[in-house]
Order: C-alpha cells, then structure tokens, then sequence
C-alpha cells in the first residue's frame, strides 16, 4: 500500500525527482574524476541519459512519458493535415453519436431510474395465478395490503381516468392517487402543495393539484390559481397547488390533474372504485416501497400470505393460489395499459428488449460502415506517409513503436470523435424527445453509464479502424488493396442491411395505411358512457344501454349499433389462451351484442353470427379456427376456455381489432354477460363522416341521463395514431439508412479517387494511346465488383436474420418481402455508381502530357 | 565497452541491496561515498557501476527501506545523503539471515561433495 502511494508520488513529482537524480549522478562523476578513478567521467557522458532512465524505470512511469510523447506528436500529425482530420472526426462522430443516441434511449427507458426518492426501493405489484394474470390489483386488496404488509413500508395506488372540466368543455387526463403518492415519490410542489394525506381530507372539500403542462396550457402559468376553485365532472374542486415540471410521477404519461383517489366517488357518483373487489370501474395499479434492508422476493412472500389471508374474506375475487409478484417500480412504466389475461404475460419491459436490440444492431451497423470508412481513409493517408515511415524505419525505430505510434493516433482521432459524438447523440435524443413530446423532467445529461459505453464505443472504434492500416503501415505494405477490398465489402453489407430494414418498414407502413384491417372503422364512434364509474348496478346499465341504442337507431345519419367491452382499436384488451398440442395462440376475446358484427362490418364466413339468447357459444376468427381445428370444419366444435365448454357457432373473417400492427393473433367473440353490462362501450356507425356525429352523442346520452359524462372517441383517431407511431419509426430507420448509404458513398468516392491516383500513369498511357473512355473505366471498375458483389450478397443475408427481429412490427409484410430486397439493391447500386462516375469522369479528362512527364 | 581496466568482478545479483542496506546501517551516506564504501571494504575487489548503484537506491526509496535527505558533501557540495528507516533496518536483518542461510547451505555443499 506504501509503496504504491510512493509510486504515485513519484508521477506527480517525476521532473523534479528526475532533475534532483541528474544533479546527485552529476555529483558522483565530479567525485570520480577528483579521485581520477579509473571510471573517468568522460567514457560515461554519452551514457547520462540512458543511465538515469534506467534508475527512473524503477518506478515503472516510463511508458506515461512515451504516451505523452506519442500523444504530442500524434496531435501535431494531426493537425497538419485538417482536411484529414475534420472528415475523420465527422464520421466518427456520425458513427460514434448513432451509438451513444441509441443507447441512451435505451438507458433511459430501461436502466435509468424515474427522478424520485429512493427509485431503487421501489416496486410495482401485478397478480398472478396458474393460467391468470391481472397488470392492476383492486383497489380493496391494495388497500388491505397496505394495512397489512411489513415489508412495506409505504404502498402506492394509481388510477388513470378523465374528467371533464367545466367551462371549456374539454376533458382532463387525471390521474387518481394514493394521497401518500406525491409525497412518497418526493414530489414538490410549483406553487402551492402537493397532495397530502394530513391534509386533503381537513377540510371536507375536493382538492386538485394541477400538473405543470397543463397550467401552462389551460391557464396560462397565472401564478394566482392556487385556492381557486376549478368544476370537474360538475363537481367544484380547490386547486391546492401546481406540481413541479420536475416531478415525474411513476409514468411517462403528463396528467394534467392530480387527485386523491379517495375523492373519486364525489366525482363520479355511484363510483365504487374504492370497494369494488372485480375492479369494472376501471383499473388501479400499485407499487410498493421495499422497508429497508428488505428485498423483493421476502415482500412476494409476505404479500402471497397476505392475498391468502384475503381470500379467506373475498373467496371470490382473490384467486386461488394468488401471487403478487413485482418488478422494479422506479423506472419507466407502460402508463395506462392494462393486461388481463388467461396465461403468463410479458411484462412491457420485456416486450421493449428485441425492439432495443434491433436498433441497436443498426446504430452498430452504422458505426461499422464509418469505421469502414475511416479505415479506407487511414491506409490512404498511410499511402502518403510512405516516406515518412519508411525513413523512420530505415533510421531505426522499431515496427512495434511504430504500430504504437499509429495505434496512438488512432486513439486520439477516436477520442475526438467520441467526443463530438456525444455532443451528436445528446442533439438526436433531444429531437428525439422533442419529437415524441416526452415529458420535461427527462433528463438527458449522461450518466456515468452513458459516459462508459462512449468510452468502450471511441476505444472499439479506435481499434476497428486503426489497428489493420497500422499493422499495414509497419509492415511496409503500402499497397494493400486486399485490405481496401475488405473494408469496402463491410461497408457495402452494413448499408445494405439498414436499407433492407428501413425499406421493409417503409413498406409496412404502405401496407398499414393501405390495408384492410378487415373490420368498418372510418365512420364508426365509440361511445364509452363508463356506467360502472356512474354507480350503475348491471341491471339498470343494461336498461340505459338498451334505451341508447333505441334511441339511436332512430337517428338519422345513424346507419348501425352495436356493443363491445373492448371497442376496436382501443387501449382494453382481454386475452385467451387457445392450445392445441402444445402449441399455444393468444387471441382477444370480445364481449360484444348480437349487433356487433353488423356494426363494424365483420364479415361472417361460415355458419351464423352471435345472437340474442346464445349462451355458452362463441365465433371465432378465421385464424383461430385454422389453428385450433386444421383441416376440420370448426362449427359446433367446442372450445375450451378455463373450466367452460364454448360451441363454435360461426367463424368470422380476420380482422385486425387490437392493433394495426398486429398479426397472427385471432379473436374469439362472446355475447357479453348482462352482470358485465356497466363496462360496455356502445358502437354506432355513421352512414357520413363520423366527426359531427359526437356531439350529437354526447346529448343523447345526456337526454338518458344527465348525470352520465360519456367518453366519445373516433376509431380513425386511434387508427391514425397507430399508424403515426408505425410512421415514426419508419422514418427513423429511413434516416439511419439514408446516413449509412451516404457514408458508404462517401467511402467509395474515396476509393476509386484513391485508385485512380495511383494508377494516373498507366492510365494516362492507355488515352494516349488511344484506348476509348470504357477501355479506360472498365478495369478500375473490376476491381469494385467483386468487393461490392461479395458486400451486397452478405448484406441482403444479414438483413434476413436482422430483419426477424421486426416480425413483429412489419404488418403482416413478410421480413423477406423482395420488394423491399430489390429496392435495396438498386438504390444502393444506383448509389455507388454515382459516387463512382465523379472521379471517373476526372481520370478520363486527365492532362496526359502532364502525368506521363511527372515522376 | 568496458567501464574499468582492472578486472572486475560480477556482483551476484541481489547482493548489491544487501551490501548497501549494510553499509548504510552506519550513519547516512551519498551515493558515491556508498560506491566508495564497498570498493574499500571490499578490498577493491568489488566495484559498484553507476548503472546499478543508482536504480539499486531508487528501489530502496520505491519500498521504503532508505530516506534521502539533502546534504553537504565533504566538498561542500549539496548532496543527497541516505539513511536507512525502521524498514530498512528489518529489511536488513532479514537479507542477512537469509544470507546466512544460504551461504551455510553452499558452504556445506562444497565442503561435503
């Protein structure tokens, strides 16, 4: 330990050290020559140098002097030839920045803890059970857990809705807390407070905190809001405060309102959210904060004890054999989705992994068509510092010092890159967040795990580009066209697989904006009246329904109606399990009215749609019939779900409901059950444009009953934002490609410059001669087509296996779709020759005379 | 190229920090007045090269056995002067017992074979 203190003492005082050395050798030769011992000091100056440095290695510092040295004279290299130097750093920072972007999106949305207190110690509880799985927990158990749970020392509760605000008409996100959570999270307040379990309940009245966009908004940042009072729902509530920008609460959602959950009922009278054990009014999700010194797994157990101990209460609404089981809560969770499903789920973190590992091997991609790049530009440079290098050689200096001398340079180009591709990654990411209105506690300055992995990025790239030109250089092959050859190759395959994936992506979309999604959705609305937010007991929910669609159906411009649990295109979904010999389909099971069908224009393919009265009866989609019942006729079959038998009694044609994405996936329809009647959603097709028909809606539920506030959406809209989600990420391979292919171009352009330089002499011989423009082309090009040949062929191969990865996100357009294949091809040839045809046309308009009296 | 005219003889490598840690046991010493020391006492058998005594001394200073302290040299000129530290002297009595040892062990070797 003393010992390597001493050592670093040394480092920092080695010029001082190393003069006092020179004077004490100084000295003991003055002393030698005074004896006229036989040691004289003449025969050892030559060696003062050398002698001294042998006494300074004991201290094991001499390769910091050598590395300065390098640096020093790498540096200067570098800044005599800028033309060099600026394109090198460039590319690298294009490269380099693509990584560090990407990566830190990833680190954002996956590794990056949410900007509250104590991230690290908090969970998010989802319920489980063999063959169930609920993402909420409802809000009786939550509470009851809270009461109960050791382990916890503090639980959260969060339940997304809307309210509609009083005065503009509009309606608010609001997001319906715990009172704790703001507090718990370390939530402080813009202005005012933030909600508070001491005091929102004082004084009897309802509170509101407003969120920080949302006052900006809608009230113009007006500093007197606080102790205003704002109508929601109809009901008067008191702003109490405006939460801070920075506060990121557990989602990426902004709410514009934040309330007690407690409150809920006085807004929505009837609500039963607070008691309600089936949670039909709507969803609460819960997080828990692990009690110090406690881990996940011992609150799984206490909490599965827990649920137990419930079910003695509540046999019916907690599950047999129930687990809560968590995932970390401080980080970014999928805001106001909602799973329930009959099997084990991939979590939203999981779901997101093969879609960073597809980005990530395009942003490698394109890291490696730039280090292509740099290297072909490197064994140019090298080319030009044949002298140099063959001068130092011839004086002395050793290949291995060489090769640390290049290695050197190479380290500092990549240093500078990095560098400036940091500076780039933090540009693309804020467009990036800017793009997709991320919230604005998003932070985006590096961290230390951004900061490593542009280290590990600069050192990788240092070494992709610099090592095989330096081996080159030092070993005195100049004119290593093998060397070119491959990294042209490299370069033509990497773009070759971001075009093949942008180009599929692009046709995706085509595909999605064009296609058929099977199912009537520009001109249907749907009405979500929220009955079971309403207080609606089912039997008085299905009157309102029936007098609604009654009603309805004698309107003019209202050509269908029909009921859905889960309207079409909507963020609801229910999901099954279907097996067949041990394969398994999810598909989303509908719980829909005998008018469904008619409605959004499904079309029945065989035996007959559901009707009123059919009970223990299903239609399923077409894909589900072909995969449960191959070959075999699937009417009057029976399907198995949970302990029930369903008889098949109609098959239905695909259609797309869920997602516009989506494939493979089937649908199973179910007449919805009268005691689920508060959460249906009612469908209306207009024989128009759907887009006056709302407000019409909105009355009619009102004239019903006035205390109902329906949530009227457009099927086109969500369509649309599908689809716009489909066109982002299109647009953003499309980039990535586009960058790539110049890149590449730009590396070609370079090399056939590059060859014909060097061959200007035999080709100012062949015009003189006489040969024609294509004499004269034709063997310079033969070089590049087996290079861009062997390229392109190992490209359009990876695209295949990278292209896998996107099953998912293509619209049903297969990965190996040759369309987008073909198109790659071409766009990339028709690239290369154009960066080719430049240096040709100034090869062939040579001064001969010139070139053939040079040299 | 040789460094002396008179024959020299080969200090056994690791010999040289012993006979310093030794010879500075004493009082503190410059390096050349180190040299000195053992070429005398040597009986000017041994011959301390430059080359070896100052790396020889750094590493004393690297594992902490010397201290070096500015001095006046007998030709009133400033100097460094070094002396040995507690783990020096441990050091010291160390290498000897091992020296010992195994020049009992050659010793006995020679005599018996």
């Amino acid at each position: 330990m003393h010992e390597i203190w001493r050592r670093l003492q040394y480092l920092l005082q080695r010029q001082q050290r190393d003069a006092e050395l020179a004077d004490e050798m100084a000295f003991h030769r003055e002393m030698a020559e005074r004896d006229g011992g036989p040691e004289g000091g003449q025969i050892r100056l030559g060696n003062e140098l050398s002698l001294r440095e042998q006494s300074r290695d004991v201290w094991g510092w001499t390769w910091v002097d050598a590395m300065l040295q390098d640096l020093r004279f790498a540096a200067r290299q570098l800044w005599k030839s800028p033309g060099f130097t600026i394109s090198a750093v460039v590319m690298l920072a294009v490269g380099i920045g693509v990584n560090i972007a990407a990566f830190s999106f990833f680190n954002l949305m996956m590794l990056r803890t949410l900007p509250v207190r104590s991230p690290e110690t908090l969970v998010r509880v989802h319920r489980s059970a063999p063959g169930k799985y609920w993402s909420d927990v409802p809000y009786p158990a939550i509470a009851f857990y809270r009461d109960h749970a050791r382990t916890l020392t503090a639980v959260l509760a969060l339940h997304y809705s809307k309210l509609t605000v009083d005065g503009d008409g509009g309606s608010a996100q609001a997001h319906f807390v715990s009172s704790n959570l703001m507090r718990e999270l370390g939530g402080t307040a813009r202005m005012g407070r933030v909600l508070d379990p001491a005091l929102d309940e004082r004084s009897g009245e309802l509170v509101v905190v407003l969120g920080a966009g949302y006052w900006e908004r809608q009230f113009g940042g007006d500093a007197g809001v606080v102790g205003r009072l704002i109508k929601l729902n109809g009901q008067v509530a008191r702003i109490v405060g405006v939460a801070s920008a920075d506060f990121s609460g557990l989602t990426m959602q902004q709410p514009d309102l934040w309330l007690p959950i407690g409150q809920k009922p006085r807004y929505v009278t009837g609500s039963k959210i607070l008691s309600d054990f089936s949670a039909s009014d709507g969803s609460v999700d819960m997080w828990g904060r692990l009690a110090p010194g406690t881990s996940a797994a011992v609150a799984e157990q206490e909490l599965q004890l827990l649920a137990a101990e419930l079910r003695k209460q509540e046999p019916g609404s907690i599950w047999e054999n129930e687990r809560l089981i968590t995932e970390p809560g401080g980080v970014v969770q999928n805001a106001g989705g909602m799973t329930r499903a009959s099997g084990p789920q991939q979590t939203f973190r999981e779901k997101l992994l093969p879609v960073f590992a597809l980005i990530g091997t395009l942003a490698f991609l394109i890291l490696a068509v730039a280090c292509g790049n740099l290297g072909s530009l490197l064994l140019a440079r090298g080319s030009a510092r044949e002298r140099e290098m063959s001068i130092r050689i011839s004086v002395g200096a050793g290949s291995g010092r060489l090769v640390r001398q290049l290695l050197t340079e190479s380290a500092l180009l990549a240093g500078i890159g990095t560098v400036a591709g940091v500076g780039l990654g933090w540009v693309v990411l804020r467009v990036l967040l800017v793009w997709t209105e991320a919230p604005a506690w998003v932070n985006l300055t590096p961290d230390w795990r951004v900061a490593g992995f542009a280290t590990v990025a600069g050192f990788v790239a240092a070494l992709l580009f610099g090592l095989a030109p330096a081996m080159q250089i030092a070993r005195q092959r100049f004119a290593a066209m093998g060397m070119r050859q491959v990294l042209i190759g490299t370069q033509v395959a990497s773009s070759c697989v971001l075009l093949v994936v942008s180009g599929l992506l692009v046709r995706a979309l085509e595909k999605a904006v064009a296609a058929d999604l099977g199912f009537e959705f520009e001109q249907v609305v749907a009405v979500d009246a929220r009955l079971g937010s309403h207080g609606y007991a089912p039997a008085a929910a299905g009157v309102f329904l029936e007098t609604l669609k009654e009603r309805l159906r004698g309107t003019a411009g209202i050509e269908a109606v029909g009921l859905s649990a889960t309207p079409p295109l909507g963020g609801r979904r229910t999901t099954m399990t279907i097996e067949r010999e041990g394969r398994s389909m999810i598909a989303s099971l509908h719980a829909v009215d005998s008018g469904f069908f008619g409605t959004v224009k499904i079309q029945i393919l065989r035996g007959r749609a559901l009707e009123r009265g059919d009970r223990d009866a299903v239609v399923v989609s077409d894909v589900v019939a072909r995969f449960r019942w191959p070959g075999e006729d699937a009417l009057g079959r029976e399907l198995e779900m949970g302990d029930r038998r369903l008889t098949v009694l109609g098959v239905a044609a695909d259609a797309r409901l869920m997602a516009v994405e989506e494939g493979g996936g089937g649908d199973v329809y179910e007449l919805y059950d009268e005691r689920n009647a508060t959460g249906m959603s009612v469908l209306v097709r207009a024989s128009g444009p759907a887009e006056g028909l709302a407000t019409h809606l909105r009355e009619v539920v009102k004239g019903i009953d006035g205390q109902v506030v329906p949530e009227v959406s457009l099927l086109k809209g969500a369509y649309l934002r599908k689809v716009d989600s489909a066109r982002r990420s299109a647009m953003a391979v499309s980039v990535m490609g586009g960058v790539a292919l110049v890149l590449a171009c730009l590396g070609i352009v370079g090399l056939v410059s590059f060859t014909i330089s060097r061959r200007m002499k035999e080709i100012g011989i062949r015009i003189a001669l006489g040969a024609s423009p294509l004499q004269v082309v034709g063997p310079i090009a033969k070089r590049f087509a087996m290079p861009v040949g062997i390229g392109l062929g190992v490209g359009l191969m990876g695209a295949a296996g990278v292209s896998a990865l996107l099953k998912s996100a293509l619209h049903g357009v297969s990965h190996l779709d040759p369309v987008a294949y073909l198109g790659a091809v071409v766009v990339f040839l028709a690239a290369a020759v154009a960066a080719g045809v430049g240096p040709a046309r100034r090869a062939l308009q040579v001064d001969v005379a010139g070139v053939l009296r040079g040299d | 190229m040789p460094m002396s005219k008179m024959p020299k003889s080969e200090m056994p490598s690791g010999a040289l920090v012993l006979l310093i840690l030794r010879v500075l046991q004493g009082a503190p010493l410059h390096g050349y007045a180190i040299a000195q020391k053992i070429h005398v006492l040597s009986a000017e058998v041994l011959t301390v090269e430059e080359g070896s005594l100052y790396p020889a001394l750094q590493k004393l200073l690297l594992k902490g056995w010397a201290t070096a302290e500015w001095g006046i040299s007998e030709t009133n000129r400033k100097v460094r002067f070094y002396s040995l530290t507690a783990a020096g002297r441990q050091q010291l009595t160390a290498e000897l017992e091992e020296y010992g040892r195994v020049n009992g062990a050659i010793q006995a070797v020679l005599r018996m074979a």
